[in-house]
Parts: structure tokens; sequence; C-alpha cells
């Protein structure tokens, strides 16, 4: 008799390699990339060694230091989409569907209608992701908890961002507005360091494998998860704090880049199935690669001019997604 | 020493008392079978029974220590609770459906092994599943979704299993094959079943013991012998009930 291969192995792995291949890929794609032609061969020797050159300084300091910023914030996005989803129980949930981003855009554009200094604009947006996720925590946890009720809450408190977005951009001087509407629709120019998102989207991913086995049960009803020894409550309340703070890292770092959290975590279910040991890994890469993808044309595609990252993640990620949704079922 | 019992136990909905002072002793080898109209609270009760829902007052004890104080995890590995219906968000393949029933019995980082895939085979096919490992949960009929919850608990292996309409969906064969199923499973010395029926001749066929439940607060509970007779079923579903004998089974069918 054959021993019985764990299901998860069978599907999930091989997905799950051909996703980290796919980020390596991408990532040495943004390094070739750019104004100065530096041929692969040459890339690769400066990666490991320094040789006080230019281009060692573009590769290192430009590229790859871009690159990897919009792999956290891609690898964030991803996972915090992948946790709203199950925690709301709604396949549309998405990082922003709470209202985390509108917060912090609030806060970012009255920074630029004041004319406060770009290095201002990240902990304006954590702030603002913050104080408006502990908005919505306090509105929705009276009462019982459903669902429903923090959805509801979420989105009518992100409603009410959304009109103040609007007031100050009717406000603002026409030549502030470009800026404002880069840093709503994504933009990784003026993006920190990438060393501390990748150490929170790390972090991120491995308290979620902790509790990848319960989010498997709670998105399977909230009764069945509790008799099969789910705490669903602490679990709800652990997933929304959790995906609100992600998602209020990667706001801060790029803005409100749309369509990764949405759509990552659904390709890989449709590519691997629904286990989360293998869907939150697998939408971090996959989420990572795409904005690190996404995010090599918009500063290369009508170089030397820039666009807005997110405009790309929705163009090239809307017909990928639409073709994998509608392609004939497998065979089983 | 008593699998489940209750002390005092009272369950309410918001306005309304459902059964009050409850004292239930369920033991090992016992086939329970809770009967009684719509909106009785036999669902909330069950839940309650399974450690998921907080009672109104009472106390519910497994050997002693009362179910709230322990882990869920180890709660689950005692109690397993089949409920009426199940929801999906995500679909998942029929085998990690009836896997999701190890779940109490793996740490925080644990996989499952071999032994618990096989286990999970075992139930499926026991359901009369096998082959469908494969299958995508979101395609199942009703009837066959039901068979899959029974694997799982199956999967789950508890000691006391509570089943909130067990029969729901099921063809009469397979509400015949599957209650045999779990009665052999469940009633030996270290197994007890509790179900939620609302056909009292399934009740008769497979249980010996009944809890009525009119919804007024009153609960009557003991052997079936002393319980099921016409002028005690006939007022909880208020409806007149003759008794018929048909070879070794009794019957109730209504009059007029």
């Amino acid at each position: 008799m054959t021993r019985p291969t764990h299901p998860l192995l069978s599907r999930g792995l091989p997905t799950l390699l051909a996703l980290l291949l796919a980020a390596l890929a991408g990532l040495l794609f943004t390094l070739t990339q750019g104004s100065t032609d530096i041929p692969l061969a040459r890339i690769w020797q400066l990666l490991w060694h320094d040789d006080g050159s230019v281009e060692h300084l573009i590769i290192h300091q430009l590229r790859l230091s871009r690159g990897l910023s919009a792999f956290a914030v891609g690898g964030l996005l991803a996972l915090a989409g992948a946790l709203m989803q199950v925690l709301l129980r709604n396949p549309l949930g998405d990082p922003y569907v709470l209202g985390v981003s509108g917060g912090a855009a609030s806060a970012v554009l009255a920074a630029m209608l004041l004319g406060l200094p770009v290095f201002w604009h990240p902990p304006l947006a954590f702030g603002g992701a913050l104080f408006s996720m502990l908005l919505v925590f306090s509105l929705a946890r009276r009462g019982n908890w459903t669902g429903n009720r923090l959805l509801l809450t979420g989105v009518v408190v992100a409603a009410g961002w959304s009109a103040l977005i609007s007031f100050v951009l009717s406000l603002s001087p026409p030549v502030r507005l470009p800026g404002m509407l880069f840093w709503l629709m994504g933009d990784l120019s003026d993006a920190p360091p990438p060393g501390p998102g990748l150490l929170l989207l790390l972090l991120g991913l491995l308290i979620g494998l902790g509790l990848a086995r319960d989010l498997n049960l709670g998105s399977q009803g909230e009764l069945r998860a509790r008799s099969l020894g789910v705490d669903t409550r602490r679990l709800q309340w652990l997933v929304y704090g959790l995906a609100s703070l992600l998602t209020a890292v990667a706001v801060s770092l790029a803005g409100a880049v749309g369509f990764i959290g949405l759509v990552a975590p659904h390709l890989v279910r449709l590519l691997a199935g629904s286990d989360h040991r293998i869907v939150l890994p697998g939408a971090v890469l996959l989420g990572g690669t795409l904005l690190t993808a996404a995010d090599t044309l918009a500063r290369s595609m009508i170089a030397p001019q820039q666009l807005p990252v997110g405009v790309l993640t929705a163009l090239l990620g809307v017909p990928v997604f639409l073709f994998l949704l509608n392609r004939p079922a497998r065979v089983r | 020493m008593s699998l489940l019992q209750t002390a005092e136990l009272i369950v309410s909905v918001p306005g309304r008392v459902l059964c009050e002072d409850l004292e239930l002793r369920i033991e090992p080898g016992q086939r329970w079978a809770i009967l009684g109209p719509n909106g009785a609270g036999k669902s909330s009760l069950l839940h309650t029974l399974a450690g998921i829902r907080a009672a109104a007052g009472g106390r519910v004890l497994k050997e002693g220590v009362e179910l709230q104080a322990l882990p869920p995890r180890a709660r689950a590995r005692h109690i397993g609770l089949m409920t009426q219906d199940d929801e999906l968000a995500f679909p998942s393949t029929v085998l990690e459906a009836a896997l999701a029933g190890r779940h109490p019995h793996l740490g925080r980082w644990g996989w499952e092994g071999a032994d618990d895939i096989a286990l999970a085979r075992q139930s499926l096919a026991d359901a009369g599943l096998a082959g469908w490992e494969q299958r995508q949960v979101d395609s199942l009929s009703g009837g066959e979704r039901r068979r899959l919850a029974i694997a799982t608990l199956l999967t789950q292996q508890p000691g006391l299993a509570l089943l909130d309409e067990p029969s729901n969906h099921l063809d009469l064969g397979h509400q015949l094959q599957l209650l045999d199923l779990l009665c052999g499973r469940f009633a030996d010395d270290r197994h007890a079943l509790v179900m939620v029926l609302h056909d009292i001749n399934l009740a008769l066929r497979f249980c010996d013991h009944l809890l009525l439940l009119p919804g007024d607060g009153s609960w009557q509970a003991g052997p079936l012998d002393t319980l099921a007779t016409t002028d005690r079923l006939g007022p909880l579903y208020g409806c007149e009930l003759f008794e018929i004998e048909v070879g070794h089974h009794k019957a109730f069918i209504p009059a007029g």
C-alpha cells in the first residue's frame, strides 16, 4: 500500500515553487530596467561585489531598493486581502473595504494641502489608517459580532473618508493635484527603504500561518468553526487587527495601491485551492511579484516620466484575473 | 461516569426562556433524541450542550469540569457537533473538508499525517463518498453535503456526538443507512449520541432516550419507553396521534 500523500502537497507546493521562481524573475526584471543600460551578467556581478562604481549604486540604491519596496507593499496588501476575505466571509473583501486606506489618504492629503514635507507622509498615513481602524473597531464591537455588522460599519466609515478626500481635493490648488492623485492611486517613487516593510511582511505571514487552519475553518461558517475548537471571537479580532495593521503599513509606504489585495489571494485560490497554509504564502509571493512587475513598467514604460503604479496593477491584473476566472474547469 | 451532565441549565433567547433548570445526564452507550415543535429551542440547547453557546444560567459539565472552562480544542476532542446547515465562502475539496475534523487533534503548527488522511478517507467511504475526495464541496447536492458532514464528524472522533437534524436532505434509504452507521459508531461503552429529530418514528427506531422540549421552559427527559406515548407526544406537536404497530415496530401517525 502506498502512503497517502498530503492533499496540499500535490497541488500547493508546485504552485508555491512556481510563484517563488516568478518572484525572483520579477526582481531580476526590475534590476534590468532603467535609463542606464546594464547587461545581465554585469548586474549579477554587481549584486554580490561592490566595486564602487555608479552602476553598483544604481542597482542597489535605486532599482533593488525600489523593487523590494514594491514587493513588500504588494505582499502586505495581498496578505491583508486574504485575511479580510476570511474575516468578512466575503470574496469581495479587500484591504481597503473597511476604510483603513481612507483614513490614511485623508491624513496625507490634508498634509499635502498644508504643504508639509514628504518626510511626514508615511507616519501620517499610518496614523490615519490606525485611527480609522480603531474607529471602525469601537463602533462595530458593540452588540453581537457578525461579519455583516463589521462590513457595514467599515463601508460606511470608508464612504465618510471618501467624501472628506473629495472635499480636500476640491479645495486644493491645481498645482498640488497631480501629487495627490498619484498618492491616491499608489506610487512608489517616494517609498522609504524596504527593510522594515519586508520584516513586517514576514512577521505578518508567520502569524497568519499560525492561524491558517483556524482560518480554513472560519471560512466554513462560525458554528462549524466553533464546534471544531476554534475560538472564533478571538480569531476575528486577531485577524481584523492583523489585516488592518498590514494595510496601514502598506498604505504608509506607497499610498493606496488598488487591486492587488483583492486579486492576488483569489488568483492563488484558483491555482491551488483554498487552504490558507498555501493561500497565505502564495498570495504574498504573487502580490509582491505583481506589484514589482507593475512598478517596473510604471517607471520605465514612458520614461523619464513615471506612471502611478496603481493604474498598471489594474491594467495588468484585470485581464489576467478574468481569464483565469473564466477558463474552463479542469477535469478532475 | 456520565459523558455530559447539566445542572440547573437555563437556555433562553432574548425575551423568552426556552428551557429551565434542565437536569440531564448522558451516559455512555445512550442514544438521545430531542423532540419538540419549531422554535422550541432544540438547536439552541444542542449548541449549549456543545459548549459553543453561553447558557443563561446553570452549568454544563464534562466529567465534573465545566465546559466553558475547557480549552476549545480539548472540548472539541470530546464533543462533536453536526450543525443543521453549513455555509461555504470559499470552496474546498471533499477530502479537505473531512480533514477539518482532525483540527482539534493537531497542534497550532501541526499538519495532518498519513494516519489522519487514512482516517478521513475511511470516514468518507463509510458515509458513501468513496472516490469523491477531489470533488469540490460546492458541487455536492444537499444530501451529499450532509453525508460529508457525517464523514467529518466520524473523522473528528468525539466521545459525544450532537447531531442537529441529521436526516435533513437525506432520502429514506440514506437516512436509515447513515443513522445506522452513526448509532453503530457512537453507541458503545465509550460514546453517546444526542440528536435533534423531527421524525418521531426515526427517534423510535434509533434512540433509547427522549428529551421533550415544548419551548415554554418545561421539559421531560427519560427512557424512550416511558415517554413515547400518544398523550405526551400529541400535545407536544399540537396534534392528535395514533400509535400503530407494524411487525416489531411501533410507530406514530397523525390522526384525521
